[in-house]
């Protein structure tokens, strides 16, 4: 194995470790093959006298696990004078943070909230003239029949027909709305449960 | 060999290795040959401790058209072996009295 082939062998097995850590170990061992290398060895040689680069690697890993991990050193006295002077401006820009995060938040709530609304008033509306379409179509029907008893032809053919238009264009009206209305509310719902996974999904990160 | 007691020897073993003069890894590797064998891994967490605890200075020599890296001892270097070498002295005392209570049991 020649020097390039060792180190490439080495980097692969280092696979993981920080890019300076892998580039500083690299360029020790490169250095460390040149200098025998300078005194008389061939490449092969220097590399076997080095080792196994899956070896190596196995050795710098357990090192590096072995290592007294960094203390957290406590803020020092500077830092928290700074801290404390510097409360009224890093205070209130947190609020203001906070209120502005608060506020955006509740307006989401509220222009979704609106969107329901809207959609579930304008159902509610177009099923209100459905129905008193119906329900004036019927009294007509009704009139139409009172006027039979009168002996008035004319006005109950007049009305009657004008009740049956009236029913008819319910009728046919409510199969229109019936799949829009079912649409309308299939969409709320669905939001809602996406809305509600959203938060959830939130809450489960935290 | 205790692994703390162990490290501590060696460090001050590379201290004392680039204490006349700046030295390179592998020169470093062979002046300790003698007393102790050091592996590259190991020679390497080493230089890495001193410099970290501001005992060598490292700097990057060009030599025969590449990089080497010459390791120089500080003030806080030279202090670490004297202070070794008075610990050492406490040591011995301790080892000496560790010998004779074995040898008074006898």
């Amino acid at each position: 194995m020649n020097k390039r082939r060792f180190l490439i062998k080495l980097k692969r097995a280092l696979w993981g470790l920080g890019p300076s850590e892998i580039k500083s170990r690299l360029a020790f061992y490169s250095e460390m093959i040149d200098d025998r290398v300078e005194e008389g060895r061939t490449e092969k040689e220097a590399v076997l006298e080095i080792g196994k680069p899956e070896e190596i690697a196995k050795e710098i890993r357990l090192e590096i696990s072995e290592r007294p991990k960094k203390e957290k050193r406590p803020l020092g006295t500077g830092a928290k004078v700074l801290i404390l002077l510097g409360s009224p401006i890093w205070l209130s820009l947190g609020i203001a943070a906070a209120a502005i995060v608060f506020s955006l938040a509740i307006s989401a709530f509220a222009v979704v909230f609106s969107v329901f609304v809207c959609l579930l008033a304008a159902l509610i509306s177009l099923y209100a003239v459905v129905l008193s379409l119906g329900v004036s179509g019927l009294a007509c029907i009704a009139g139409g029949a009172a006027c039979l008893f009168t002996g008035r032809f004319t006005e109950m053919l007049i009305v009657s027909g004008a009740g049956f238009v009236l029913a008819a264009v319910c009728i046919w009206l409510f199969l229109v709305c019936a799949p829009i209305g079912n649409a309308i509310l299939r969409g709320i719902g669905n939001t809602w449960d996406f809305a509600v996974r959203i938060v959830l999904k939130r809450r489960s990160f935290e | 060999m205790d692994i703390q007691l162990k490290r501590g020897l060696l460090d001050v073993c590379v201290l004392k290795a680039i204490k006349d003069a700046p030295s390179y890894g592998y020169r470093i590797i062979k002046d300790l040959k003698p007393y102790v064998a050091l592996s590259e891994s190991t020679l390497y967490t080493i230089l890495k401790r001193l410099e970290t605890g501001e005992m060598l200075t490292v700097k990057s020599v060009e030599h025969d058209g590449r990089l080497r890296k010459y390791y120089s001892i500080t003030n806080a270097g030279v202090k670490r072996i004297s202070e070794f070498k008075e610990e050492w002295n406490e040591i011995m005392s301790i080892y000496r009295f560790i010998v004779k209570e074995d040898g008074a049991d006898e």
